[in-house]
């Protein structure tokens, strides 16, 4: 975990980068659309891992810094009229000061699945009270964006999605350049920490910095992807912005490509997002539900027959051979 | 030089007295041991003395400082191990001693370095890539020890390191931590393996229920008769 050659990814990477880059002008809009889900899932779902994965603290109220990041944006720019971009920043901030709280509650012992459960509790009270608060949050049927016509870049609207494809793609990358930046010093204490946090205090690692740290981290991302969210569908309700399905896909999703691993949560959005399309249009209409029940057991199953997710049981057996 | 002073400690739990004033100290170079019969408060004093646990009365110094109210992570002199083993369980044998050492030198290459040294030295080298949960309690009880000598401390708080290694294991554990006391280590070994105490200790303390009732060299302590009641019960 602290030294692992990748030279084979190394090599690979060059060729990802130019198909990535020329993805769009090769696919339908709607393919485009599934890859744009794919990227922002995998984003999400890697920043939850840096806090949910790394750290070894698992949120299901991570939808909390999603929800911020798109309804705080909406409204800045429909109340003031100021830029979503600038919008996502100050978002990005409100997001960090309700990581700083969550911090508070670590900081008073609760853990393992008493954290898990006051996210989860944080997430639920937030969703009543958008849904309460309905004269300025537009309450349980959500709220637009007004749709400008043309491509607008200081608005953050456009008609083509490519736009919005390059635009998640340079978040991914930027998320995961910062991972890798970190993964020097802070995500290996912070493995550490996840491992044993006495061992790891022992050894003169400080763990609440570590801790604040990666929950400060996670946050900021998830709500940054929150905003391109809202920006991109155009629509959010307090179901979709603070709901625990937002938040368990994240969990999910890493989970089922390998926690504690950097391309594990991008291996499961790269799976999970289609699979859920595909399931969608083939219950979708006759069904409506059944394609999450059959999500689950998938995942059900997953963690059943690879704890450490597709990544680590790929990983197991690339070892074996070598 | 006195290395490690610690005074009038006291630390309760609820109604029990686990630590009542003890006062010692440790010579810089020395070895320490500390022995007592079961519930006598040695591991208390490691978790005050490192930090695990905030004492209710009392200072502790280390070099000259009071180190009192510094959090665990800031004693960066003291290095312990721990009597029920614990280590990094997913991470590869050797991860778990680089991880020990990068934390206090932030340089990979040199951890590494060191971490192979240890691990050769204490014979655990060919059990490195292997996941520390798979180890048998023997070879985590050397983790345990590899894991402090890789911070590179002054003083070293070994808790029962030898328990339940056979006559000859002991003997050449004895060896390594001479020659890490050579290195100018300083150490405090709590242990009931009284033959490594007699073959390393410069001097021994004993516990009994929270205080310090004897003092002095193996011999010495091993006449006196306070420490004899203590062990055996009243003649």
């Amino acid at each position: 975990m602290i030294k692992r050659s990748n030279r084979f990814l190394k090599q690979i990477i060059p060729i990802i980068a130019i198909i990535l880059l020329a993805l769009p002008f090769l696919l339908d809009s709607y393919t485009l659309h599934i890859i744009i889900m794919i990227l922002l899932w995998s984003y999400l779902a890697t920043a939850w891992n840096i806090n949910g994965g790394y750290t070894g603290l698992i949120s299901v109220g991570h939808s909390i810094f999603f929800g911020i990041g798109a309804y705080v944006a909406y409204f800045l720019f429909s109340w003031h009229g100021v830029s979503p971009w600038m919008g996502m920043c100050i978002a990005a901030g409100i997001s960090a000061i309700a990581s700083l709280m969550m911090y508070g509650a670590l900081r008073y012992g609760i853990r393992g699945i008493y954290f898990a459960l006051l996210t989860l509790a944080c997430s639920i009270v937030l969703q009543d009270l958008f849904i309460a608060l309905r004269e300025r949050t537009g309450g349980s049927l959500g709220v637009w964006l007004p749709y400008l016509k043309g491509n607008n870049f200081v608005l953050f609207q456009f008609a083509d999605k490519i736009y919005y494809y390059y635009i998640i793609l340079a978040m991914y990358t930027c998320l995961l350049i910062a991972i890798k930046g970190l993964t020097n010093k802070v995500l290996v204490y912070c493995i550490a920490i996840r491992e044993d946090e006495d061992v790891a205090a022992s050894i003169g690692i400080n763990v609440n910095k570590y801790r604040l740290l990666s929950l400060l981290i996670s946050s900021v991302f998830v709500s940054i992807g929150g905003t391109f969210y809202f920006q991109y569908i155009r629509f959010i309700d307090p179901y979709t912005a603070f709901g625990l399905s937002t938040s368990l896909e994240m969990v999910f999703m890493a989970i089922f490509g390998g926690l504690y691993y950097l391309l594990g949560p991008t291996t499961g959005a790269l799976l999970l997002v289609p699979l859920s399309e595909v399931f969608r249009i083939l219950f979708g209409a006759t069904y409506s539900g059944a394609h999450l029940i059959i999500y689950g057991i998938l995942v059900i199953l997953t963690i059943k027959i690879m704890p450490r997710g597709i990544f680590g049981k790929m990983e197991e057996l690339i070892l074996k051979k070598g | 030089m006195k290395l490690l002073e610690v005074m009038n400690v006291s630390k309760r739990f609820g109604g029990i007295i686990a630590l009542n004033s003890v006062s010692m100290h440790i010579e810089s170079g020395e070895i320490l041991g500390l022995i007592g019969p079961n519930g006598s408060g040695k591991t208390t004093l490691i978790n005050v003395i490192s930090g695990f646990y905030k004492c209710d009365d009392g200072k502790i110094f280390f070099k000259g400082t009071e180190i009192t109210h510094l959090p665990t992570f800031k004693r960066s002199g003291i290095a312990r191990t721990f009597q029920v083993t614990r280590a990094f369980e997913n991470l590869t044998t050797i991860e778990n001693v680089i991880l020990a050492s990068y934390a206090n030198t932030h340089d990979l290459a040199k951890s590494e370095e060191r971490a192979l040294e240890i691990l050769e030295k204490l014979g655990l080298s060919h059990r490195m890539d292997i996941p520390a949960r798979n180890l048998t309690l023997l070879e985590r009880k050397r983790l345990e020890l590899a894991r402090a000598m890789a911070r590179e401390a002054e003083l070293l708080l070994l808790d029962e390191v030898m328990a339940g290694l056979k006559p000859y294991e002991i003997d050449e554990l004895a060896e390594v931590l001479k020659e890490f006391n050579e290195r100018g280590t300083s150490m405090m070994i709590v242990e009931h393996v009284m033959r490594s105490v007699r073959k390393l200790c410069n001097r021994v303390i004993v516990l009994h229920e929270g205080v310090k009732i004897a003092e002095g060299s193996f011999e010495e302590v091993s006449k006196d008769p306070n420490v004899r009641k203590a062990y055996l019960g009243e003649e």
